[in-house]
């Protein structure tokens, strides 16, 4: 099974050879780096971490949808990049993800989450760039009203804003 | 099983109801759940609590850039936008409404927010404005710590009892679940016992029904009858063993077999095909369900036999089916056969007897008739003593040979129910003087006394005379044929219910043993060798009696003991005189005419085509004095009736070419002098029918032949009695009288009134009016006409018109009908004399 992934996988990585997630060219950050990810990754682009400014996880393809959260009043339109892709050009499979908030608050994410129709890593709220005083600038949101799945104290403790860092674990 | 239908149902019912309840319950308790785990989570807790390390981040970071590190001003900055954060979480939040409510909660967040809007400014100016507002900040800061905890401690307050709340509502919901799972279980082990009960009921019924199959099974084989079962294809399904006897086929060859082939006449087939065809096409059926049948069936050898079938429709496996119960009845037609054989015999030989008896005393009689009445005319001449006395007893054999014949022409006629009766007024007293009289002679013969007793008795009662006289006198000649030297006494009693009379005839002779006394009413019983010696008879008499009695509606026994004596008893009903109905009448009817009638001589057509019965019928009449004109056959005596008027003329039924009652219609139906006249037949067969048959002809009464002086002179005496009512001398001399006074035109115009009247009231009376006031008037008419009849001598004429008047005063119909009758008699009667009258009387007075 997992040798039939991989190679459905090394198959995705040789027709994306042009695409610009493309694991081996993470790119370097332009602008301020607004989340590191480091640990267990072999794809890195500053020493043995990996880093990106916004313009690189836009980079990763956008994804956007409309969803309540317990935090906030009606509904909200929230853009980012999904946990997926960012997991796809990092090239990570499983293990966990420490994630970690400018406030300290801090959780682990099961790679498994990273799915079709999953969580993404927002920047954008509403259209617009996130504040910290606006729990921005990066926020893992889940898509609440899409799946009941996700109405669980377990996701929504999984629900880090302020994010900038993760660790990545086996 | 009814009762448990219903009670399984309704226990379904509860199950069903209860699971659901379970289930709504149970997703209350998971919605429960999900909200604990939703609402009053740890990250709401954790965020509370997180407000005011936030809050120390930044006064940690105010305090390290008060002590002088540029590098710190960007970690004040972030710190107070983390804390700015955090607040507008809980200002947002949707998790934190209900604390945003809480009173003091309210006013600590304010201050919180206060405390944002007074230092955000500051915060994002330059570095220089904020490193000289950090102290003020400081304090700031300090100020608030105290607000913060407040406020995540008031949350935390306020989660708890949430919390608190949620879990007793949880519990609440799994005890009420934990109560209908209870019911639940409950419900399902009574669902159980049901189960059982009813496992247990079918069982029994199961058991009935196999037994009951058994029991079918065992009669169906046992059966006598043949029991085949048909399919709608007319293929044999079961066929039971009284069948293979039956019909010769085992049960293993007619299985399967179509009936119709196997059993059904060659002869009946056609009509079997067609009635199944009818069957199938329309549904009608004509033998199934119609009850026993009697059916022709054939056996395996080809006989075919009679069978009794019933065959009814039933249906089995869903689909209908015949079932026949056939019994062979071969024996039972036969026996039933023989039997109609041996009755149509019975019936024949009983019918060619009687016709034999008939014909028998007929043909006796005609000899006997005249042996008797040459033996009358003989008596007449000359005789020595000695042949004197053979002739007397010649006399008596020949009477008792008659009388013999005559009983068994009577018990012939009345076992034939030709009994006619004619009832009459009856004097008793007279009656009974009269038969008395008669035997009184014989009685005396014997040694016997008679004695009798009317005292008890009605003076009238209405019966049929002459049967009456035949009963009584066969009861007094059966006591004197008993009895010697002995006692007999006549009695006659009204019974208390005064209906009734009753008769009794009792003697001392030697008596009937108790039981012989049932038998002494059959036919031809005389008991036994002695009485046979004692007493002649043809042993009718009792049985004859019998008839007549019961035929005029009374009853007849005995009561006797042998050696001492028996006594006869008739009951009869006493009838409706006309004595009671009509006081008056017996004064108003004229009476005792008859014997002053027989001496006068009357002028006689006799019409007889028998030689001898002419000469002994001619001697009779002359010797009384009368003229006897003869024809000598029917022919004749039309021709002679119409040449001049007779006061009789006597008829003989069967003669050669025109009978007399031809002969009688001819002469009714001429205009001839005597279209009005008596006629009497002369028949040596009287059956009653024969006597309607003559009087529809127009005879007035009947003589059976042979011919004796009494009954002639009896009818004699009815015809002189008529001549007489209609005797119009002294109505003549009244008229010479009235000439001499009134003269010629005047007294004929009085006797044309006098005739006219009649004709109209006879034509009234024909049609009585029923109104009583109708019927006063017609009765003063009846008066009138009476006093003319008075005045004219018509004296007959006179007491039938008061009859009739008192009857319609009375307003009687019944009485009327009698008088009006009795008064169209008489003026019948009456008109033919008076028209011969007024014709002389017109005669000499022109």
């Amino acid at each position: 099974m997992n040798f039939f992934r991989n190679t459905i996988a090394a198959a995705i990585l040789v027709t994306s050879v042009f695409s610009p997630a493309s694991a081996q060219e993470l790119g370097t950050p332009e602008g301020d780096v607004i989340l590191t990810v480091s640990g267990a990754i072999s794809v890195t682009n500053s020493g043995d971490t990996a880093v990106f400014d916004l313009a690189m996880l836009e980079a990763l393809g956008v994804t956007t949808f409309t969803t309540s959260t317990p935090w906030t009043e009606g509904e909200e339109e929230f853009t980012g990049v999904s946990l997926m892709a960012l997991l796809a050009a990092l090239d990570l499979e499983d293990g966990t993800l420490a994630a970690t908030a400018i406030n300290d608050y801090a959780v682990e994410i099961p790679v498994s989450d990273a799915v079709e129709g999953g969580p993404i890593i927002a920047y954008a709220r509403n259209g617009e760039a996130m504040s910290v005083r606006d729990k921005g600038p990066l926020w893992v949101v889940y898509p609440y009203d899409a799946n009941a799945d996700y109405q669980s104290e377990l996701i929504y403790s999984r629900s880090i804003w302020q994010l900038d860092r993760i660790v990545v674990s086996e | 099983m009814a009762m448990s239908r219903v009670g399984i149902a309704a226990v379904a019912l509860a199950i069903v109801v209860c699971t659901t309840a379970i289930f709504f319950l149970a997703n209350s308790v998971r919605q429960e759940i999900d909200a604990l785990a939703t609402v009053n989570s740890d990250t709401t807790q954790w965020s509370l609590a997180q407000t005011e390390v936030d809050l120390m981040a930044l006064q940690i970071a105010v305090d390290d850039a008060l002590i002088g590190e540029s590098t710190s001003l960007s970690d004040v900055r972030r710190r107070f936008d983390i804390f700015y954060s955090r607040v507008n979480t809980i200002i947002e939040s949707q998790q934190f409404a209900e604390l945003r409510r809480q009173n003091n909660s309210e006013v600590e967040l304010a201050a919180l927010r206060d405390f944002l809007d007074r230092n955000v400014s500051i915060v994002d100016g330059g570095d220089e404005g904020l490193r000289a507002a950090l102290p003020a900040l400081a304090r700031d800061i300090s100020d608030l710590r105290t607000r913060a905890r407040a406020f995540s401690l008031s949350g935390l307050r306020m989660f708890a009892a949430a919390s608190d709340a949620q879990r007793n509502a949880v519990a609440l919901l799994l005890t009420q679940i934990g109560l209908l799972t209870l019911a639940l279980v409950a419900m399902l082990m009574i669902f159980v016992v049901v189960l059982l009960v009813m496992i247990r009921q079918s069982a029994r019924t199961q058991r009935a029904v196999d037994s009951a199959r058994n029991r079918l099974q065992e009669m169906i084989s046992t059966s006598i009858d043949g029991i085949l079962v048909v399919g709608k294809d007319g293929r044999i399904i079961d066929y039971n063993g009284a069948a293979e006897r039956i019909f010769g086929h085992s049960r293993e060859e007619a299985l399967g077999q179509d009936m119709a082939d196997l059993i059904v006449p060659d002869h009946m087939r056609k009509a079997h095909d067609a009635g199944m065809q009818r069957y199938r096409e329309t549904g009608e059926m004509r033998v199934v369900g119609h009850g026993l049948v009697r059916l022709a069936a054939k056996r395996k050898d080809g006989t075919v036999f009679p069978v009794d079938v019933t065959i009814s429709s039933a249906s089995a496996y869903g689909k209908e089916v015949f079932v026949s119960y056939l019994r062979d009845v071969s024996a039972q037609v036969a026996a039933e056969q023989e039997l109609v054989d041996a009755r149509d015999k019975a019936v024949a030989g009983e019918k060619a007897k009687a016709q034999l008896l008939a014909v028998m005393s007929h043909e006796m009689r005609t000899p006997l008739n005249g042996l008797l009445g040459t033996m009358e005319l003989m008596d007449d001449t000359k005789l020595t003593a000695h042949q004197r006395r053979y002739l007397a007893a010649m006399n008596t054999s020949a009477n008792l040979l008659l009388h013999h014949v005559n009983d068994v022409l009577s018990i012939s006629r009345a076992e034939a129910r030709q009994l006619n009766l004619m009832p009459s007024d009856i004097k008793l007293a007279e009656m009974i003087d009269a038969l008395v009289e008669s035997q009184r002679q014989s009685i005396q013969s014997n040694g016997n006394t008679i004695t009798c007793d009317l005292s008890n008795g009605p003076a009238m009662m209405r019966a049929d005379r002459t049967r009456l006289n035949q009963v009584i006198l066969n009861l007094l000649g059966n006591a004197n044929k008993f009895t010697r030297n002995g006692d007999i006494v006549l009695e006659c009693e009204a019974l208390s219910d005064g209906k009734h009379v009753e008769f009794r005839v009792i003697d001392n002779g030697i008596g009937i043993a108790e039981e012989d006394q049932e038998a002494i009413f059959e036919d031809f019983r005389t008991l036994d060798s002695s009485y046979g010696r004692t007493a002649e008879g043809t042993g009718l008499g009792l049985a004859i009696s019998k008839r007549l009695v019961e035929a005029m509606g009374g009853e007849i026994g005995v009561e006797s003991e042998a050696g001492e004596g028996s006594l006869f008893w008739v009951r009869l009903p006493i009838g409706v005189t006309a004595e009671d109905s009509s006081p008056e009448r017996a004064h108003a009817s004229p009476a005792g005419h008859a014997d002053a009638a027989e001496s006068r001589p009357l002028d006689i057509l006799l019409v007889e085509d028998n030689k001898v019965n002419r000469l002994v019928a001619r001697d009779m009449l002359e010797k009384g004095g009368h003229r006897v004109t003869e024809a000598h056959d029917g022919r004749e005596g039309i021709h002679m009736a119409a040449q001049k008027r007779y006061d009789l003329i006597l008829m003989d039924i069967s003669m050669p070419e025109v009978d007399g009652i031809t002969a009688t219609m001819a002469i009714r139906s001429s205009d001839g002098p005597n279209h009005a006249a008596p006629i009497v037949a002369l028949t040596a067969h009287a059956l009653p029918e024969d006597l309607e048959r003559f009087k529809a002809a127009g005879v007035n009464d009947t003589l059976v032949k042979p011919l004796t002086r009494k009954a002639l002179a009896q009818v004699l005496g009815d015809v002189a009695g008529a001549a007489q009512r209609t005797d119009t001398s002294e109505t003549e001399v009244v008229l010479s009288a009235l000439r001499a006074q009134v003269g010629p035109q005047e007294t004929l115009a009085l006797l044309d009134q006098f005739i006219a009247e009649n004709s109209a009231l006879a034509q009234s009376l024909a049609n009585p009016p029923a109104e009583t006031e109708a019927r006063k008037t017609l009765a003063a008419e009846a008066h009138r006409v009476a006093g003319s009849a008075g005045v004219f001598q018509m004296v007959a004429l006179h007491g039938s018109l008061k009859q009739v008047e008192t009857a319609l005063r009375q307003d009687d119909t019944w009485a009327l009908d009698e008088a009006r009758t009795a008064y169209g008699t008489s003026w019948r009667e009456t008109r033919g004399a008076l028209d011969a009258l007024r014709e002389r009387f017109a005669e000499v007075t022109t």
